[in-house]
C-alpha cells in the first residue's frame, strides 16, 4: 500500500513501525526523513542506531543501515565515515546510550570534531527496558528504579548534555537542543547538522521527546511533561548566541 | 625481502601487505608499538587511516563501521584490552563482519603483568556472548607475526568471520629476521552495508535461532577449509606433545637436544585454534602412550583440546605442565620431559 | 492445564494472566504466569503463557494450548502455532470475524467482550469481563480468590479511583455469569477497518489511515480549531482512530506534523 503521508525515504514494507503509541521517536524519525528527502541525500546517508527503543528503527528507513551495540553507534559511524567521507553518518541514540555508557565517546567525536551527525533521543528514561532511572531523569521524577522518585543525593541531579558537550566541542561544531513540540524546528536543526558535516566537522541534536509508555501519561500530559523537561533543558544552540 | 624488525612490525608489515587500510587501537603493552607504526605509515601515506581512540571498545566498534563500508580495518591489543575488545567482537561474529584483530598476549587476571603469557586463548576462541563463531591463528614467532596476518586478512574477507591473530609479548618485542613475501592473490573486499538495513537484536526466539543456527552450519562447514595444524617428529613416536603459539617452537629447540634422533616424540600443534583442527589431532593422538600438554596457562589450551581427545577415546597417560603467565625455556622443557612425570 | 492469552499490547493482557496463575496459586492449585517479552514495549501482540495444575510442576512454555483465548485479530498468527484438536478457543466474537480463526480446535467460544464492555460499563475492563468468563470456564475458581489476586495487582488503582473498583467488580460478575457463544455468534461490530478513511468535502481531503494509527490522540491535541474527534473506526492496532470535520479545518497540518505513525493528513480540494 502506498501512503501519501510517509516520506519518500520510509520503508513502507516495515509500517506499521514498533514504536508505542504518542512515541517520540517516531515523531523524530518522521521530521528525519523528510529532512532527508527535501535535501535528496537518502543515496549517502549510512544510518547507525544504538540499542535502546532507537534499535527498533533498524529498518525503519529504505537506506543503508546499521544496528550497533549499547553505547557504540558513534565509534561505529567514526569507523563509516573514515572508510567513506563521501557518505554521511548518523548516529542515532538515546539518552541512556549517549550520555550514560557511550558518553565518552560522545565527548571525544566531539572534542576531537569526527563530521558524524549525532541525534540524541531524551525521554528521561530506559524505555525499551521498561522506564528506568536514567543520568537525565529529574530529581524527584518516578521510574522503575527510583520508585519514590530520583534522589539527588547519591543519584546525581539531572545530566545537561548539551551544556557538557559545548564545554569540549570544536568551534567548527554544531550543537543544538530541539524540542518535539516544535517539528518544524527539528528540521531546520537537522539541516544545520548536515550544512555542518559537509563542512567535515561534528554536529549534535538534542531532541526532547515524549514516553508516553513509561511515563504513563495521556497525550495531554505527555507534552505538559515535555514543557518541564524545557524548562530545566533550555532548547538553545551552542555556542550561545549563535 | 628480508628484514629485521620485531612481530609487532611483522603484524604491521602483514597488515600492509594484505591491502589494510584502517586501523584503529589504544595504547596497551605489550602491542603499543603495532598501533606506534601503523601511524607513522599513516602519515607518509594519505590512503591510509589511522585514530587512536579513547578506548578499546571504540577502537573495535571503528573497525566494525570501516569493515561494514568495505574497508580492510583491523586493531591489536593486549590484556584488559581484549576484554573491553570482546562486544565489537561480539558485533562482527553476529553481522559476519571479516573484521582482524591481533592479540599480543600477557599475564593476566587484571592488569597482571606486560610481559607474556598465554592466558587469552579462551578469551580469543570464547571471549563473546555466543559460540565463538571466530578465527583464531595462534602465532610463535616473528615470521608468523607477518605470515598469520596475512592469512587472517584473507580468511577474514573470504568466510566473513571476524579473525584474530594470538602472540604473545615476547614475540611482539623480539626483533628477529621475518621476511616479507608478497601475498599472492588477497581476497577482494567490498561494502557490506550498501543497499541493506542489517540487525543484530531479533524480536523472538525464533527468529534469531534461524538466523543462527545458518552462521553455525557455514562455520561448520568452512571449518574444514580454516583449520590447520603442524607437526614434527615421526607420527608413530610413542608420545605427543601438544602446545600452540611461541611455547611449540621452545619446544622444538628442547627436542633438537632431548631427540636428536626424532624417535620418541611427535610434537602437535593446533595452527588455529578455532576452528579447532580436530582431525589433525585426532589422527597424532592415535596409538599414543603419552599425550604432554605444556602451556602457560592453567589448562586454556588443554581444554580445548581435551574435549576432542575424549572423542578419539584416547587411552594415552595425560600429563599437563602447566605454567600460567610464565614462559617456558628449552630447560625447562628438558626437565619436565626427563622427569617423566 | 495450559492457558494461552494474547491480544494486543496495552490491552491488559499480562494483568488478567498475571492474575489468573495468581488467583489458582491462592487456591492452592499450582500455577505459572510466565509474559512473552521481546524488545518492543508495545506494537507487536501481547502474549501470555498461564499454567494450572493440581499437583506440582514446572513449565513455562508450552507446545500446544488446552485454552486459548484470543483477543485481538492481530494475535490470531501467534495462537494458531499453539492450537490443536484438543484445544478450547475462546474469542472476542465483538472484534473477531469468526471466519478468521482456524479451525482445527475442539470447540470454539465466543465471548463479546469489547461490546460488553462499552455498553455496560466502559471500554477499559473489557479484560476483567475475559477474566470472569475464563475462570469460570477453567475450574470453576472460587470468586474470592480471583477478588483478592485482582485487588493484589491493581489496589493501588483502585485507591486513587473508587469508581474503578466498581466497574472492575461489575466486570468480573460480568464475566463470571456470562454463557459462552457457542455456536451463533455475535457480529464483530467493532471490526478492525484496513482500508483507509477519506473525506472529500468542504474543499479539503483529509484522509486517516486505520492501519498505520495506534491511536496516541496526539492529533486531537494539537489541532488548535478541535476539528478531530475519535471515531467509533478501530484501527490495526484494536484502538479507534480519529476522524477530522473538514468544515472546522483551518488546514494548519499540526495533525500530520504532529502524527508519529504518518496516519492522518488533510490536503487542499
Amino acid at each position: 500500500m502506498n501512503y501519501k503521508t510517509m516520506p519518500k525515504c520510509y520503508k513502507n514494507s516495515s509500517k506499521p513501525h514498533f514504536f508505542c503509541p504518542g512515541c517520540g521517536h517516531a515523531m523524530i524519525l518522521k521530521q528525519l526523513g523528510s529532512t532527508i528527502d527535501e535535501l535528496k541525500i537518502s543515496a549517502e546517508v549510512v544510518f547507525g542506531i544504538d540499542i535502546g527503543c532507537s534499535l527498533l528503527a533498524w529498518d525503519f528507513f529504505d537506506f543503508d543501515t546499521i544496528q550497533t551495540h549499547h553505547g557504540r553507534v558513534i565509534p561505529v559511524m567514526i569507523g563509516v565515515k573514515k572508510a567513506n567521507p563521501k557518505k554521511v553518518a548518523v548516529a542515532y541514540m538515546g539518552d541512556g546510550g549517549g550520555y550514560a555508557i557511550g558518553l565518552q565517546s560522545l565527548i571525544h567525536a566531539a572534542y576531537r570534531d569526527d563530521p558524524v551527525v549525532a541525534i540524541l533521543v531524551n525521554n528521561t528514561n530506559y524505555a525499551m527496558t521498561g522506564g528506568q532511572m536514567a543520568p537525565t531523569t529529574f530529581p524527584g521524577e518516578i521510574t522503575t528504579t527510583s520508585s519514590s522518585g530520583k534522589k539527588s543525593s547519591g543519584f546525581g541531579n539531572y545530566l545537561d548534555g548539551l551544556k557538557l558537550l559545548s564545554s569540549v566541542a570544536d568551534q567548527s561544531a554544531y550543537l543544538e537542543r530541539v524540542s518535539v513540540s516544535n517539528p518544524r524546528q527539528i528540521v531546520s536543526a537537522f539541516k544545520k547538522a548536515f550544512e555542518t558535516s559537509d563542512k567535515n566537522h561534528f554536529s549534535f541534536i538534542e531532541i526532547l521527546s515524549i514516553c508516553p509508555t513509561n511515563w504513563k501519561t495521556d497525550a495531554a500530559d505527555s507534552f505538559e511533561f515535555l514543557k518541564n523537561m524545557e524548562d530545566k533543558f533550555p532548547v538553545q544552540k551552542y555556542p550561545l548566541g549563535e | 625481502m628480508k628484514k629485521f624488525i620485531s612481530g609487532n612490525d611483522a603484524a604491521v608489515q602483514g597488515a600492509l601487505a594484505s591491502g589494510a587500510q584502517a586501523m584503529y587501537g589504544y595504547p596497551i603493552t605489550p602491542s603499543t608499538e603495532i598501533l606506534q607504526i601503523w601511524s607513522e605509515e599513516a602519515d607518509k601515506n594519505d590512503r591510509l587511516i589511522f585514530l587512536q581512540t579513547e578506548d578499546e571498545t571504540t577502537a573495535g566498534f571503528a573497525v566494525n563501521g570501516s569493515v561494514l563500508m568495505g574497508v580492510k580495518a583491523f586493531t591489536a591489543t593486549s590484556g584488559p584490552g581484549t576484554v573491553l575488545m570482546q562486544d565489537g567482537l561480539s558485533m562482527a561474529e553476529n553481522l559476519r563482519l571479516p573484521t582482524v584483530t591481533i592479540v599480543m598476549q600477557r599475564g593476566g587476571p587484571s592488569t597482571g603483568q606486560v610481559n607474556y603469557s598465554q592466558q587469552e586463548l579462551n578469551l580469543a576462541v570464547f571471549g563473546g556472548n555466543g559460540e565463538g563463531l571466530r578465527i583464531v591463528y595462534s602465532a610463535g614467532t616473528p615470521q608468523e607475526m607477518y605470515d598469520f596476518t596475512l592469512e587472517a586478512f584473507d580468511s577474514a574477507w573470504r568466510y566473513k568471520f571476524p579473525t584474530l591473530v594470538l602472540g604473545d609479548g615476547y614475540i611482539g618485542k623480539q626483533k628477529t629476521e621475518v621476511e616479507l613475501k608478497h601475498p599472492l592473490n588477497p581476497y577482494q573486499n567490498s561494502s557490506l552495508l550498501a543497499g541493506k538495513n542489517l540487525r543484530n537484536c531479533y524480536s523472538s526466539e525464533e527468529q534469531f535461532y534461524e538466523y543462527l543456527s545458518k552462521n553455525i552450519l557455514d562455520f561448520e562447514e568452512k571449518s574444514s577449509l580454516i583449520a590447520r595444524s603442524e607437526s614434527i617428529g615421526p607420527k608413530n613416536a610413542p608420545e605427543l606433545i601438544v602446545a600452540h603459539g611461541s611455547v611449540f617452537f621452545v619446544i622444538r629447540e628442547a627436542l633438537k637436544v632431548i631427540d636428536p634422533k626424532s624417535k620418541k616424540y611427535q610434537l602437535f600443534r593446533p595452527v588455529t585454534l578455532r576452528p579447532f583442527p580436530k582431525q589433525d589431532l585426532k589422527v597424532a593422538a592415535r596409538g599414543k602412550k603419552k599425550i604432554w600438554f605444556f602451556e602457560s596457562s592453567y589448562g586454556q589450551l588443554y581444554h580445548l583440546v581435551s574435549a576432542e581427545l575424549d572423542a578419539a577415546s584416547v587411552s594415552a597417560k595425560i600429563i599437563k605442565v602447566f605454567k600460567p603467565a610464565y614462559r617456558f625455556l628449552p630447560e625447562d622443557i628438558a626437565d619436565s620431559l626427563k622427569g617423566g612425570k | 492445564m495450559n492457558i494461552l492469552i494474547a491480544g494486543e499490547g496495552g490491552q491488559g493482557i499480562q494483568t488478567i494472566a498475571e492474575t489468573l496463575a495468581y488467583a489458582a496459586f491462592l487456591s492452592g492449585l499450582d500455577s505459572s504466569y510466565l509474559p512473552s517479552f521481546g524488545v518492543e514495549q508495545r506494537g507487536t501482540p501481547s502474549v501470555a503463557y498461564v499454567t494450572i495444575s493440581g499437583e506440582k510442576s514446572f513449565g513455562y512454555h508450552f507446545k500446544f494450548a488446552d485454552i486459548a483465548v484470543i483477543l485481538r485479530e492481530r494475535a490470531i498468527p501467534k495462537v494458531s502455532e499453539l492450537v490443536n484438536p484438543r484445544t478450547t478457543v475462546i474469542f472476542d466474537s465483538s472484534t473477531i470475524d469468526r471466519s478468521k480463526i482456524p479451525s482445527h480446535f475442539k470447540e470454539l467460544l465466543g465471548i463479546p467482550a469489547t461490546r460488553l464492555a462499552q455498553e455496560k460499563i466502559q471500554p477499559k475492563v473489557f479484560n476483567v469481563v475475559v477474566l470472569g468468563a475464563m475462570s469460570k470456564l477453567i475450574f470453576d475458581l472460587d470468586k474470592k480468590y480471583l477478588w483478592q489476586a485482582l485487588e493484589h495487582y491493581l489496589g493501588k488503582k483502585f485507591l486513587k479511583n473508587e469508581l474503578l473498583r466498581d466497574q472492575n467488580t461489575l466486570a468480573l460478575d460480568l464475566g463470571y455469569e456470562f454463557i459462552f457463544e457457542r455456536h451463533d455468534y455475535s457480529k464483530p461490530i467493532y471490526k478492525t477497518k484496513t482500508s483507509k478513511i477519506v473525506d472529500d468535502s468542504e474543499g479539503k481531503i483529509s484522509t486517516v489511515y486505520p492501519t498505520l494509527c495506534k491511536g496516541c490522540k496526539i492529533c486531537l491535541l494539537k489541532c488548535p480549531v478541535k476539528a478531530i474527534s475519535m471515531s467509533t473506526d478501530i484501527g490495526f492496532f484494536g484502538n479507534p482512530v480519529p476522524k477530522i470535520d473538514n468544515k472546522k479545518c483551518i488546514l494548519c497540518h499540526n495533525c500530520s506534523t504532529f502524527c508519529p505513525d504518518t496516519a492522518i493528513m488533510v490536503e487542499k480540494s
